[in-house]
């Protein structure tokens, strides 16, 4: 069984991804688990600023996909970048986090190198020498414990928030740069821009208190009888600074489906 | 536009559910088959799209005789022909095989599904279908534009409140997310009217895949159970002294 483990870095605007540093976590014990490296690979376009944040962050080596042609990339060009960089250095294990950029790169890497792929899952852990995965089915009324088998490279995808974020090392990992031949790829998908569109002037992620409208509301006519609550509550529609505290309606949807999940 | 929707049968409950003597699949009785969700929005998707832009709506499944019922609720939705495919499989990998397989026999410029099932939720069948097709996908997509003949426009979440705009030349498949399209109501008369339509039936042979590509390959389960509660309560008993010193000690004990 090959050792190393290969973590996907997710990032956006320079910023590299709340769920990444929680896969970096989960892949350092992996790796330690097996004697092998803990390998980040960044990919994209103009990547100095997220290499130098993950370069003190307990990777073993950066590897840097930087490329003018992967701005616009789609998912399936990623995929094929993944796929490349895992047939060239062969790990044991890509670990992917499963945010939505996850869910749509982690199957397509998986059926590029043939692999099997394990989503959604809420655990990896090594147990005589296999890695085995737990995963909700059935609505998450079950967990599925499943054990990895696969001799090539498994792709596994895990949520967020199921392990603490890796802490600094203090050591400064190398960064060796890749060059991965885009000839002959098709560029069928092409992204054309990221909308970055907050559905409240209010991030329910930074709020300390959240009023929260349900289905059992009726229509949204009465969305002000809770803009009046929040009000009468002496909060405003945004933040209230005087208390200290947040107000906030959410006229949207929230959670998931916006992808900004809240803990009570 | 020629458009197909992969829909999946799911049932509402589950019980006796445990891992079959090999390894390879979770058995479980199932009951309240239906129609998953995100599929049904896919589905009525494509029937949006088809009545803006003209076309036909194939509906495919795959499943045992008792998913007729998911492909006759379609018929009645709007779809114009409905096939089965007469095998069951919970392992993405061969699901999207067989799906693949199905596809390569029809005509479609657009192959629309959920981008999650209720009760595999792994989310990969689409991708590998697309991957295994050669044709470009996008998954989570919350808004389709037909820019021409050639071309379409998604809207896609990206998470953290962000959307993605794509485009992708056709053919192409998109995993479709819940609330795309409002789900529209299915009155017994059509319900009724949509039993008498046929079904199309593919059989494995007729796919060229044998039985045993069904079987999962790379894994095996160890174990299914109940998830493990992480929360606990405990509560203390006793006076405010006694409460305090048990509090504290608690404490220590944790930090």
């Amino acid at each position: 069984m090959q050792r190393d483990v290969l973590v996907l870095v997710e990032h956006w605007g320079g910023e590299v991804e709340t769920i990444t540093y929680q896969m970096l976590a989960k892949g350092r014990e992996l790796a330690d688990g097996l004697g092998g490296q803990l390998l980040a690979l960044v990919m994209g376009d103009e990547l100095g600023r997220v290499t130098q944040t993950l370069r003190d962050k307990g990777v073993d080596k950066i590897l840097l996909v930087d490329q003018p042609a992967l701005k616009q990339a789609g998912a399936g060009l990623q995929a094929h970048v993944v796929a490349q960089v895992a047939r060239r250095i062969e790990p044991g294990l890509i670990l992917i986090g499963y945010s939505l950029v996850g869910m749509e790169l982690a199957p397509a890497v998986a059926a590029k190198l043939g692999s099997p792929a394990m989503t959604n899952c809420v655990n990896i852990e090594l147990r005589d020498g296999s890695w085995v995965v737990t995963r909700p089915v059935f609505d998450g009324t079950l967990h599925a414990q499943i054990l990895l088998e696969a001799t090539g490279p498994m792709v596994v995808a895990l949520q967020k928030g199921v392990t603490p974020a890796i802490q600094a090392s203090g050591k400064g990992a190398p960064v060796e740069p890749l060059e991965v031949d885009l000839q002959g790829v098709s560029f069928r998908s092409r992204l054309l821009e990221i909308i970055e569109e907050p559905a409240t002037d209010v991030d329910i992620t930074k709020a300390d208190i959240i009023v929260s409208v349900g289905r059992g509301i009726g229509d949204k006519e009465k969305i002000p009888i809770i803009q009046e609550l929040a009000d009468a509550l002496g909060g405003s529609h945004g933040l209230l600074p005087a208390s200290g505290r947040c107000w906030v309606v959410a006229a949207g949807p929230a959670g998931r489906s916006l992808g900004k999940e809240r803990g009570p | 536009m020629k458009i197909v929707v992969c829909c999946k049968a799911v049932p509402g409950v589950v019980s006796e559910a445990k891992i079959a003597p090999d390894g390879k699949a979770v058995l479980y009785h199932g009951e309240f088959l239906a129609m998953n969700e995100c599929d049904e929005s896919a589905l009525e998707e494509a029937i949006a799209l088809k009545r803006a832009h003209g076309g036909e709506v194939t509906v495919l499944t795959m499943g045992p005789i008792t998913t007729l019922d998911t492909l006759y609720m379609a018929l009645a939705k709007g779809a114009d022909r409905a096939i089965r495919i007469d095998a069951q499989t919970h392992d993405p990998q061969s699901a999207s095989a067989v799906l693949a397989a199905a596809l390569r026999k029809l005509e479609y410029d657009l192959v629309l599904t959920g981008a999650q099932s209720r009760d595999t939720p792994s989310g990969q069948v689409g991708i590998t279908v697309a991957e295994r097709l050669g044709i470009p996908f996008a998954y989570a997509v919350v808004e389709v534009q037909v820019a021409d003949g050639n071309a379409v426009e998604v809207r896609k979440e990206m998470g953290g409140g962000r959307y993605a705009r794509v485009e992708l030349s056709l053919p192409a498949l998109l995993c479709v997310q819940t609330g795309i399209q409002p789900l529209t109501y299915v009155p017994p008369a059509r319900m009724m009217r949509a039993r008498q339509q046929p079904v199309r039936s593919f059989s494995l042979p007729e796919l060229n895949i044998e039985a045993e590509q069904l079987v999962p390959r790379g894994y095996r389960f160890v174990d299914v159970f109940q998830p493990r509660r992480t929360s606990q309560v405990e509560f203390l008993q006793g006076g405010p002294q006694e409460i305090a010193a048990t509090l504290l000690s608690k404490i220590k004990e944790a930090l």
